[in-house]
């Protein structure tokens, strides 16, 4: 009797013990986190967009969680840097698709996500940018996407907008081609449009922003073309050096410079430099919306320091991205099609939809430092050909 | 005797007694120890968390005052100085102390005048928008500015900005390798912990992984930053998926925090590793256990216990031989020895009882097979068992064998089986006790026979038998049916005596019958006689009177005849006064006689009176009696009798008061008349007792002379007396008998004696019947 009753005893004990290990396994299994990577460039001068897309990331990723993630598993971010180099950027995509993500948000150059997505594309894996802006990216039924809309005319209306509002009739260009996939095409769609329109190119310069080059040479050999006015199409601590250089040089030339330079990096390091500058932004400052507001205010609180349009750009692709897992269940299998489904997305300002080549039409505003500060000028929209 | 399956073997015993008697527990005790040591070392990590957050706060601080001290003394010696002396002393500063990655010297407009280490592409920048550069009011106080990258290295760096007294400010963009060194220092010390510095916002300043502070992380979701911390503070709290234990200090002078966490479970590592191996160790050390009491336990315990129940069963099997050898029993224990002893005892006691049961067994069989009396023994299906040769003999079965294979209902009569119990079933309730039944015996012939058995259990098999005897008592059968033969026809012979005296009773009822009418015509005879009697009687009585009347008027009617003729001859005198004296006498003597013929008259009249009559009321008897002393007071004077009333008060009748009266008149004079007559000393006494509920017996006695024996039954009749012709009438009882058994319900009885005197007895019902009318 006392031994069927150990035995009866052991059973149970055994069955407890399995059902508990189920138990704890398919607990496991339903909460594995969804993994995601982000990719930017997170170190060096230039590191500010990364570190501010990166941020509006994990504050999206906060958001999913905070709502019940992925179908009840929590979204995890796995960042890495890709030092603002197209070799990195392949050889961090590959390390994160090796280690199982289903998707990758990233890069915030137009460089590093055409290298970056000859990687992802092969593997059929989604990327998706935040703020590669460059037209090279646009038209490709690919793997890859973006929140970000291509600069194509938003530069040629900035060189409306620069040689008939600002009236100015003679532009030098200076950019930096360590972003050559955006800088280049930036200036040729500029300058396209400016010669259209009847203005003359004095000068254009070109430089590597990682060679650290003496600037004073290359601004006073612009300078030899007498320009009534510059554009600058570098990053944004690139464009305040240069800002300075040419103040320094005692040359009151206007300034104007393109969406990259967008940040408080710019008007930090600018000094009085930037003062007047006028620059293309993807952002309204002035922006009422409530969703933004209140990814204003949790980004502050969280990290801090406002956010910049990198952080609102970065926590939009996140979310997009969230919302396609959604659909497949935190799967990477249909997660393009998802996508491509996008249709009247609630961003920060305003709703968005992806085409069908997973790029998105949004606004562009001109925006003026006065003060060290942004000050909105106008929406900038492109003039009917004459 | 079978095992129970569910007994275990001693190996099992011991190895689960040692498990849960040994194994457990100290288990439980070495995983407690290490729960213990766990739990203390959690205090010392907690301890050792808040020295290692004080230490590194207090490093961070005294590098900030170190770069501050060294900033004011740029200061000093840049002051009113020339812009190369200044510049010299700036690069020696920079040099030597290695506190900065960069010195700059601004001009009141915040351009950069002097930096060190010199770099032209630099020099003239304006640094007026750097975070907090501008922040710096007073001179003489240095400023630490938030985390920024630094626009000479790209790194993040923080700026300590003092301002010149004049004009212009010294800034120094602070190596924040001074931090990332101290924390790997004390990193090393301990390698699970992760020790980190952030600003005030989160914004990671030193921490193990370089690469987080050179990308600006940000920990400020870190729940322990999130705390309003004061100063130094510990908490457990949730960190990407994992539990740690952390502890955070502020920086009171920049409200940097330094933070030391580890994840619980890294603590918990170790813990889990010394438990796993306690738990492996002790598990060795059971089965060692186990291993080596097992050789011991099957050579001390196990072997001779084998031997023994080898032993045992041999025993069982009857193999008295090897049971009494003992082959390699081997030396155990105390207990085990003495079992075997106490076995081997049992042995040669089994033996002897076996020797007695075999003994016995052989007298039974004998027994069995000479007695005159069938026995068997059936099982519960019916079929024989055993029989002995007297039941083969009784049923006229050729031999034992044809019988066996025979069932009992073979030899039975089913119908007389039912008929004689209600429930014939084979089973433990079977008692068969003088069953009387018919059998069939093997010839076809039927025999009567008396069966007695019992249902028994054999005890080896469990299974039930009834074991029974047969006797053949066909004969006695038939002698006692004979016998019932001879009762019946004794019972035809009283019944037909029986008819006859009836008839005889009959007659003699008629008879009775016959004889009672004949008494009741007697009876009329008799009363007729009676009748006759007092005819006689009254005409005896009043003849005489009335022959003395009718003498006199005649005597009288001559005289007056006589006294007419001499009237008619004149009239003298002598003959008036003889004639008056003859009419005198003559007249007094008709009155006298007259008087007699009218008591008598009256007597025959109260003999006859109408009892329905009477008055009938409540009344106290002592009251009527002494009424009744008071009227006959006169003649118990003359009489010279005491008249004692000795009734008591209370006794309370509803009769009739005045016949009750009349008896005692009648009563008193009877008495007076017979048996106190010519006596002095006469005594009446009237006493009463109830008796019963509803009766009284009322005493009525004289001390007279008493009755003759022989007048006794006659004293009730009429006209019997003794004085005839003296003045009794024979009347006097016949009317108290009369009165008592009829108006009165009740009955009298005499006892008399001539020594002791008369005593009537009347026993009277308190209530009177009601008369028929």
């Amino acid at each position: 009797m006392g031994e069927r009753q150990t035995k009866n005893w052991m059973i149970a004990l055994f069955l407890a013990s399995i059902a508990c290990a189920g138990w704890l396994a398919l607990k496991q299994f339903d909460t594995t986190p969804v993994s995601i990577g982000f990719v930017g460039q997170l170190t060096g001068k230039q590191m500010e967009l990364g570190v501010q897309e990166r941020d509006g990331a994990l504050l999206a990723q906060d958001a999913v969680n905070a709502n019940g993630g992925i179908k009840g598993r929590p979204l995890k971010l796995i960042i890495s840097d890709d030092l603002g180099e197209a070799n990195k950027a392949k050889e961090v995509n590959r390390a994160l698709i090796a280690s199982g993500v289903v998707a990758i948000i990233g890069h915030p150059t137009s460089a590093q996500s055409l290298a970056g997505m000859e990687v992802t594309n092969a593997a059929n894996i989604v990327l998706i940018s935040p703020t590669s802006s460059s037209p090279a990216l646009s038209g490709k039924d690919d793997y890859f996407f973006r929140v970000y809309p291509s600069f194509k005319d938003s530069a040629q209306a900035f060189a409306g907008y620069v040689y008939q509002k600002a009236r100015v009739p003679r532009i030098a260009v200076i950019l930096d081609t360590d972003n050559a996939a955006y800088a280049n095409t930036y200036s040729d769609t500029f300058i396209g449009r400016f010669k259209f329109l009847g203005g003359e190119v004095t000068g254009q310069e070109a430089f590597s922003s990682k060679k650290q080059p003496d600037l004073t040479a290359v601004l006073l050999r612009l300078q030899a073309g007498n320009p009534s006015g510059i554009l600058i199409v570098a990053s944004d601590i690139d464009t305040a050096l240069i800002a300075q250089r040419i103040r320094l040089l005692n040359w009151q030339i206007p300034l104007f410079t393109s969406a990259w330079a967008q940040t408080e990096t710019l008007i930090n390091n600018g000094g009085r430099a930037v003062e007047g500058m006028r620059l293309e932004q993807s952002f309204a400052l002035n922006s009422q919306a409530k969703p933004f507001l209140d990814f204003r205010q949790r980004f502050e609180s969280r990290f801090g320091r406002s956010p910049s349009f990198g952080a609102a750009f970065g926590y939009e692709a996140t979310l997009v991205l969230a919302d396609a897992l959604q659909k497949t269940g935190g799967k990477k299998e249909g997660l393009k099609e998802a996508l491509l489904a996008t249709r009247g997305f609630p961003g920060l300002m305003d709703h968005f939809s992806l085409d069908r080549f997973g790029d998105v039409e949004r606004p562009f505003y001109l925006s003026e430092i006065r003060e060290g500060k942004f000050v909105f000028l106008e929406k900038l929209t492109l003039q009917p050909n004459r | 005797m079978k095992q129970p399956e569910s007994s275990r073997s001693i190996n099992l015993v011991l190895l689960q007694l040692i498990f849960f008697r040994l194994y457990i527990p100290l288990l439980v005790l070495g995983i407690g120890a290490v729960l213990g040591g766990g739990y203390l070392s959690v205090q010392n990590q907690i301890n050792k968390q808040y020295q290692v957050t004080r230490t590194m706060a207090q490093l961070v601080e005294y590098h900030l005052e170190q770069g501050g001290r060294i900033l004011d003394a740029v200061v000093r010696a840049s002051d009113g100085q020339d812009i190369a002396h200044a510049s010299v002393f700036i690069r020696s500063t920079w040099e030597s102390y290695g506190y900065f990655e960069t010195l700059y010297y601004l001009d009141i407009e915040d351009r950069v005048t002097v930096l060190m280490p010199d770099d032209p592409r630099y020099s003239g920048l304006d640094l007026s928008n750097l975070p907090d550069i501008k922040s710096n009011k007073n001179p003489g106080q240095m400023t630490i500015s938030r985390p920024y990258i630094s626009v000479r290295t790209g790194e993040p760096t923080v700026l300590l900005i003092q301002n010149l007294p004049r004009a212009g400010r010294i800034v120094g963009e602070l190596k924040l390798g001074v931090f990332q060194r101290e924390i790997t220092n004390i990193q090393d010390k301990s390698a699970m912990d992760s020790l980190f510095i952030a600003d005030q916002n989160g914004t990671l300043l030193a921490h193990p992984q370089v690469a987080l502070v050179r990308q600006q992380s940000n920990i400020s979701n870190l729940d322990l930053f999130r705390q309003n911390i004061d100063k130094t503070q510990t908490s457990v709290y949730r960190y990407e998926g994992a539990y740690m234990i952390g502890t955070v200090s502020k920086i009171t002078r920049t409200g940097w925090v330094v933070i030391d966490q580890v994840p619980l479970s890294d603590l918990g590592r170790g813990y889990a590793w010394i438990l796993s191996e306690i738990i492996v160790f002790s598990l060795l050390v059971w089965g060692a256990l186990w291993w080596g009491v097992h050789g011991q336990l099957r050579r001390r315990v196990v072997m001779p216990l084998e031997v023994l129940s080898r032993k045992t069963k041999a025993l069982t099997e009857g193999d008295y031989p090897f049971a009494d050898t003992f082959p390699g029993m081997p030396q155990a224990f105390r207990e085990l020895e003495r079992l075997a002893a106490d076995f081997n005892l049992m042995c040669e006691r089994l033996k002897a009882r076996e020797q007695a049961l075999r003994d016995s067994e052989l007298r039974y069989r004998g027994l069995f097979d000479q007695v005159p009396i069938g026995l068997f023994r059936v099982d519960f299906s019916g079929r024989f068992q055993d029989v002995n040769p007297a039941f083969v003999n009784i049923l006229g079965y050729p031999d034992r064998e044809s019988l066996l294979r025979q069932s009992v209902f073979g030899i039975l009569f089913r119908r007389s089986v039912n008929r004689r119990l209600d429930h014939f079933h084979l089973d433990e309730s079977l008692n068969l006790a003088h069953l009387e039944i018919r059998c069939r015996r093997y010839d076809g012939s039927r025999i009567w026979v008396l069966i007695q058995g019992l249902c028994t259990r054999d005890t080896e098999t469990g299974e039930y038998y009834c074991d029974g005897s047969i006797q053949d008592i066909t004969e006695r059968k038939k002698f006692v049916e004979s016998l019932a033969e001879s009762g019946r026809l004794l019972e035809k012979k009283v019944a037909d005596r029986t008819r006859e005296l009836k008839l005889a009773n009959e007659e003699l009822a008629a008879l009775l019958a016959h004889l009672q009418t004949t008494q009741e015509r007697l009876v009329q005879t008799e009363k007729f006689a009676a009748l006759g009697a007092l005819v006689a009687g009254i005409s005896h009585e009043l003849g005489t009177p009335i022959g003395n009347c009718m003498m006199l008027a005649s005597t009288l009617n001559d005289a007056l005849h006589e006294f007419e003729g001499e009237v008619a001859g004149g009239l003298r005198r002598s003959s008036l006064n003889r004639f008056l004296d003859d009419l005198s006498s003559g007249v007094d003597s008709l009155l006298r006689n007259l008087y007699r013929v009218a008591e008598l008259v009256s007597n025959f009249k109260e003999v006859s009176v109408d009892q329905a009559s009477s008055r009938r009321r409540h009344f106290d008897l002592q009251e009527i009696i002494h009424e009744i002393e008071i009227a006959q007071r006169p003649v118990l004077e003359r009489a010279v009798c005491v008249f004692y009333n000795e009734v008591s008060a209370g006794i309370d009748l509803e009769s009739y008061p005045g016949p009750l009266g009349q008896i005692l008149v009648n009563l008193t004079s009877n008495a007076l008349f017979h048996g106190l007559n010519g006596r002095t000393d006469g005594e009446i006494h009237v006493r009463a007792k109830c008796c019963g509920d509803d009766r009284v017996l009322l005493e009525f006695a004289d001390n007279g002379c008493g009755i003759p024996a022989e007048n006794i039954p006659k004293i009730f009749d009429p006209f019997f007396t003794t004085r005839l012709g003296q003045g009794g009438s024979g009347l006097g009882l016949h009317i108290v008998y009369n009165i008592t058994t009829g108006i009165l319900g009740g009955s009298i009885r005499v006892e008399s004696s001539p020594e002791a005197g008369t005593r009537f007895l009347l026993e009277l019902p308190l209530v009177a019947p009601i008369p028929d009318i």
